[in-house]
């Protein structure tokens, strides 16, 4: 049993936070306080908490309407993670009873069967490419940190795509040095990786992508931005862009900008397109500083 | 070599039980091959009857974790148990591991290698095993270190294959044939275990 008035403390510390600029402290209080309060069946804390909630929802406009924007995109995406889990199991099953059929198939030797199995095969190859986005994009998988120079790993991204661009030129600016961030190399490799492909794909033949790193004000994170000059995105679409299933270039599973997004949204960083139409695509993403005092030397 | 194989969609059943009907067993020895789409009707199945290996797999009806109470049902008397799955987890993994899996195979490799193949070689390394161990049970000291260490393999070979030999990881690649090969040319006298780690979902190792 809680004790009777139990939540006002609570709430006068939750106030106080709201006082002090922390909002975000102060709602997750809050929230939490009404959830016991509810379990607690505790009608008079429920009601505090909820008049409360309610009177910094109006003091605190813009605030609130960010949390409740990221709580809907969360239960969005959690819808999508859903499907695409289920998505990437029946597919899967599928795509696995297919090669085994294809197997018989294999030992025929006429040239038209040798020729149609090839093209299945490859057809279904890609269909493994999109259930595996699926499996990826359906777990959420919290970052391994690790404060990294971000320089050497963008670095070797850009050398691996030159490599295989063909008449797009690929390139790297970035100081001498940048903070270190907190990062989980393989999802940021796997990020960037995406924004590069995504770049290339968009990019006419004599064309630039450029990768142009620098440091943020006041030390507080890095700006990666990815250039490209192909024909950039329409005003309209530059939010819907990161949506699952928004946009779909060929042989792609329309889940690639979204992975990004949930990836770079996981380390607390931010993504946002800034290009201009017509004039080539600019991915932004900042990334945070690690704490000074981990930072490698 | 007797094999069971259970998995509810009967189109994957079907081709599972092909591929292994058609395959060259150990020493040259055919396998006999039965298929069964309901875990329970599984378990009774392997109370009447010797097998030599179960293949099972994971998610069952709507049921994420009915292979695993298959797995768990099995006793070390039981034949050794391969998991097959188009739903791989590294927890599951763990916990399949843990239950005493022979091996975790993805129906869709992360790898893209072709999952027959890890199949067929698995199961051949496993019969070959047997024919080896008859006396062995499920408990193999290497996949048992292998299951006590799979934290610290995942976090070094997550996506991989790796070979286990004397409590300790002799080798890794990418495809099971491919290592199972290389290994079969370093340590022709004594196979090490070879165990396939999925690659997705990192965040609950331990």
């Amino acid at each position: 049993m809680l004790d009777q008035d139990w939540h006002l403390p609570d709430i006068k510390k939750a106030l106080g936070l709201f006082d002090s600029g922390r909002l975000d402290e102060g709602v997750a209080l809050l929230t939490a306080g009404m959830d016991r309060a509810i379990k607690a069946k505790d009608r008079n804390a429920a009601l505090a908490y909820d008049v409360v909630l309610a009177l910094m929802r109006s003091e605190h406009r813009p605030f609130f309407d960010l949390v409740e924007q990221a709580r809907e995109r969360k239960i969005k995406l959690d819808a999508w993670r859903s499907l695409s889990a289920r998505s990437a199991h029946r597919i899967g099953n599928q795509l696995f009873a297919s090669l085994g059929a294809l197997r018989t198939l294999r030992g025929l030797d006429a040239p038209e069967a040798v020729e149609a199995v090839a093209d299945i095969e490859a057809s279904l190859e890609r269909v493994g490419t999109i259930v595996k986005e699926f499996q990826r994009f359906s777990v959420n998988e919290e970052p391994a940190l690790l404060p990294t120079d971000l320089r050497p790993l963008l670095g070797d991204l850009v050398r691996r795509y030159q490599r295989v661009a063909r008449n797009v030129e690929v390139a790297i600016e970035a100081p001498e040095s940048l903070p270190h961030c907190q990062v989980d190399r393989n999802q940021i490799d796997q990020a960037f990786g995406e924004l590069l492909e995504n770049a290339l794909h968009h990019t006419p033949p004599g064309g630039k992508v450029v990768v142009k790193a620098s440091a943020m004000d006041s030390g507080k994170g890095v700006l990666v931005a990815v250039e490209d000059t192909g024909p950039g995105v329409p005003a309209e679409n530059k939010e819907r862009l990161f949506e699952a299933f928004f946009s779909t270039r060929p042989g792609g599973s329309g889940l690639g900008l979204a992975i990004v997004r949930q990836i770079i949204e996981n380390h607390g960083g931010r993504i946002r397109e800034t290009g201009t139409p017509g004039k080539g695509a600019r991915f932004e993403v900042e990334l945070p500083a690690a704490p000074k005092q981990e930072t490698n030397p | 070599m007797k094999v069971l194989a259970i998995d509810d969609q009967p189109e994957v059943l079907k081709q599972i039980e092909k591929a292994i009907a058609t395959a060259e067993g150990p020493h040259g020895r055919r396998y006999e091959v039965a298929g069964l789409a309901d875990h329970r009707e599984a378990l009774q199945r392997l109370e009447a009857e010797h097998f030599d290996v179960v293949i099972v797999d994971m998610v069952m009806g709507h049921d994420e974790t009915e292979g695993l109470t298959v797995l768990q049902k099995l006793t070390n008397k039981s034949p050794i148990t391969i998991v097959l799955t188009a739903y791989p987890s590294i927890p599951n993994c763990v916990e399949s591991m843990r239950a005493g899996a022979w091996d975790y195979l993805e129906k869709v490799p992360a790898n893209g290698s072709d999952p027959y193949e890890n199949l067929l070689t698995s199961l051949r390394r496993a019969c070959e095993f047997r024919i080896a161990h008859p006396e062995a049970g499920r408990t193999i000291p290497d996949l048992d270190w292998a299951q006590k260490h799979l934290g610290e393999l995942l976090r070094e070979h997550a996506g991989e294959v790796v070979a286990v030999l004397d409590e300790r990881v002799v080798g890794h690649g990418t495809t099971y044939a491919e290592l199972a090969a290389r290994m079969k040319d370093q340590y022709p006298a004594t196979a090490p275990t070879i165990i396939s780690l999925p690659e997705i979902d990192v965040e609950a190792v331990e």
